[in-house]
């Protein structure tokens, strides 16, 4: 039988892979990654707890719709912006950017 | 569904304000036209506001709350925007930016804003926060030449789209233990005892860290002075005023509607997270050679005083918007008398002198650097001095002193740029041209400052209509 | 049967994940993560939720990681797996991420979730979906449309190029 906590452990452990990237990538578009893990994670969690908990309406999926579009307008931003600062500096590595101090 | 669309007249007055303006920039309208097409809009939301009263009824199915809280924010909110669209108009823009955009962006910022001000639902929150944050992005790294201003947008992106993240694993965990997402549902559940526990901290503590991203509260607080030193100033004010308040606003309605007792460790963390806001503010600011970051700073210790006040439960929520309403003022007013003064260079050098080239100008800045630093009879002492009172009363006399040292401390740094201005000589003869409407906005802000110390009754009845 | 899929799915999902923060070409990473994210497709159709899943594939696998491969070719000479691709933190974050794990399912476990059967009723399917997003979440349906405007509008503001 595959519990609610089944799904649950498996966005968890996702989302953690997403912080660990998060934490130790020098690269702008694998930090973006790894965001993308954590809201997938999030994603997972909404419509599995949709589905288990609260049959009845439709909400957790429709979220999830929403956060997928979000994700693909920051996604847009984003990478944009990566592309913009490689056009100048030649560089998306987060320590090359020291122009501004951390 | 009538009295729905009533509700959001409003934001549909802007949105269609903005869509226009974009048209017209595309038909080749002038900045000064967008920006006062841009002005307007704001001004008709402004005057639709009061016909979205009677509070109580749901909106939009629970999606939005109509309530006198909401209604004070949304007011505050387009006033503040105004401000800054007032500073776009009078701020020395490069030659070959595009303004039409600039002026949407900033528009669409002020719906989001005004959404997440009534939320009602987390969802809409985190939707909110998202296009406000996304727009955000774009705006700080809006001179795509200046490597700067680039760098500002893809740190601000990083930071952020990580926050809301996190906020957005936060808010699934709610949702898995309360099955809906209806925030006064949540609340009257927590209240009621229920689901209490670990896994409410967890999401409590996930949603806090995307709110205290826009507070700009210790520990997430490191991209406020990289990104308002890149971004343009009028930017800067923006993300240091409206965009600050509204994270105080978001933690005021998801933590303070009955959900401030299932964080059981609030009454324990909270002034340490204050404490330590003002206090890196303050001491970051003292070193830095440019006065934009040395503002960016000082606005990250001023969120630390507000931040006090909201840590002292429920009591201190009005003390700490008072706060946020004279901290509009006063922010605004440096920011803008800062960069009216020296728009292209932010380095102390480029400020030293200017008491004298740009007499009145200088002076209303260094009014604001003293109210900022809580000099009396300014209202900036006014504030704090009700947030430590507030502290004093609920005996947590530790951040009460917290908030006075750091207070003194703070008055060397600002202290500093005065100086520069008055007692040293000019490293550069440059004119320093500032059009009319760059004296209105700074000479309305002052005049807010020096208005509410006098008589903050103005403001205080607001906020007793508004914390009922 | 389920349990079978179920864990063929989430063991390839945790090891597509995995594998695409440890890469060391930018490139292998974003493939990586497009399986990744046709595994997590794959849980939502275990969920009972197809309209979810293929939204994913379209948008998410369609859409998004077309981005991040554009995104990734027009940064072409960053991605070198001879260049260093972590921080010095590598090891604390490891640590800190695994600590964080255990939290988390000791969370978990704590909750009940575990104990939660699949319940009798039928999930929602799409016509309840649409209904949904037609009556109580009709403002964020339409507010995103303007999200999406103001993204693409950034987008070409800021990738603009100016002659």
């Amino acid at each position: 039988m595959i519990s609610l906590g089944h799904f649950v452990a498996l966005s968890t452990v996702l989302f953690c892979i997403g912080l660990f990237g998060v934490l130790t990538q020098r690269n702008a578009i694998r930090f973006l990654i790894s965001i993308e893990l954590i809201l997938n994670a999030a994603n997972i969690n909404l419509v599995a707890f949709n589905r288990y908990l609260a049959p009845a309406s439709a909400e957790g999926q429709v979220v999830s719709l929403f956060v997928i579009g979000v994700a693909a307008a920051a996604s847009v931003v984003g990478l944009i912006l990566i592309i913009s600062i490689y056009r100048q500096r030649q560089s998306v590595f987060l320590d090359d950017f020291n122009l501004l101090k951390w | 569904m009538t009295y729905s669309l009533n509700f959001i007249s409003v934001e549909l007055a802007l949105v269609l304000g903005a869509l226009l303006i974009l048209m017209a920039a595309v038909f080749g309208a002038g900045r000064k036209t967008l920006g006062f097409a841009a002005l307007a809009t704001v001004m008709i939301a402004i005057f639709r506001l009061p016909a979205t009263m009677p509070p109580g009824y749901p909106v939009f199915d629970g999606m939005l709350v109509s309530d006198t809280f909401g209604y004070g924010m949304r007011l505050f909110i387009l006033l503040t925007v105004a401000m800054v669209v007032l500073m776009s108009l009078a701020y020395a823009w490069p030659q070959d930016e595009d303004m039409g955009e600039f002026y949407f962006f900033i528009l669409v910022a002020t719906v989001a804003l005004n959404l997440a001000a009534c939320a009602g639902n987390l969802a809409m929150v985190y939707l909110a926060v998202e296009t406000l944050s996304i727009v955000s992005y774009v705006l700080a790294g809006y001179f795509k030449r200046d490597i700067l201003s680039t760098e500002a947008g893809v740190k601000y992106f990083l930071f952020g789209a990580l926050s809301t993240g996190l906020m957005l694993y936060g808010i699934s965990l709610a949702y898995g233990l309360f099955g809906t997402l209806d925030m006064s549902f949540i609340g009257s559940r927590i209240a009621a005892g229920d689901a209490h526990g670990p896994a409410l901290v967890v999401a409590a503590v996930l949603i806090l860290a995307g709110l205290a991203f826009k507070a700009s509260l210790v520990p997430f607080h490191m991209w406020v002075a990289d990104v308002y030193e890149g971004a343009p100033w009028p930017v800067a004010a923006f993300l240091s005023v409206t965009s600050k308040a509204l994270g105080f606003v978001l933690l005021a309605r998801i933590f303070f509607s009955n959900a401030v007792v299932a964080v059981p460790f609030w009454s324990g963390v909270a002034p340490v997270i204050a404490i330590l806001t003002m206090t890196i503010g303050n001491l970051a600011a003292f070193h830095q050679n440019s006065v934009k970051r040395m503002l960016a700073f000082s606005s990250v210790a001023q969120a630390g005083y507000i931040f006090a006040a909201m840590a002292l439960g429920q009591a201190g929520l009005s003390t700490a918007f008072f706060y946020i309403a004279i901290y509009a003022f006063m922010n605004m007013g440096a920011f803008a008398a800062a960069a009216f003064l020296s728009p292209a260079d932010a380095q102390l050098e480029a400020y030293r002198g200017l008491g004298r080239r740009a007499p009145v100008m200088a002076f209303l800045f260094s009014v604001f650097l003293l109210s900022l630093a809580g000099l009396p009879p300014l209202a900036g002492f006014m504030a704090k001095f009700f947030v430590i009172s507030a502290a004093v009363e609920a005996r947590d006399y530790i951040l009460a002193g917290a908030v006075v040292l750091n207070s003194i401390l703070g008055f060397f740094y600002y202290l500093k740029v005065i100086k520069a201005m008055y007692f040293d000589d000019e490293t550069s003869v440059r004119e320093c041209l500032v059009p009319w409407l760059g004296y209105l906005l700074v000479g309305g802000c002052a005049w807010g400052v020096i208005f509410l110390a006098i008589h903050p009754q103005a403001i205080l009845d607001i906020l007793a209509l508004m914390f009922v | 049967m389920t349990e079978f899929v179920f864990y063929t799915i989430a063991v390839g999902l945790c090891a597509f994940a995995l594998l695409s923060v440890t890469v060391g070409d930018v490139f292998h990473s974003a493939v990586w993560l497009t399986f990744t994210l046709l595994s997590v497709a794959g849980v939502y159709f275990l969920l009972g939720a197809p309209f979810i899943g293929v939204i994913q594939v379209l948008v998410y696998v369609g859409g998004i990681m077309t981005l991040f491969i554009f995104a990734i070719k027009l940064t072409a000479n960053i991605g070198d797996a001879r260049i260093r691709q972590f921080t010095r933190q590598l090891w604390p974050g490891a640590v800190l991420a695994a600590v964080l794990l255990a939290f988390l399912l000791a969370v978990i476990r704590a909750n009940a979730w575990s104990a939660r059967a699949l319940p009798p009723v039928q999930g929602p399917d799409l016509k309840e979906i649409g209904t949904e997003l037609l009556t109580r979440y009709l403002l964020p349906f339409e507010f995103i449309s303007l999200l999406l405007l103001a993204a693409l509008v950034g987008a070409i503001v800021i990738g603009k190029v100016k002659k």
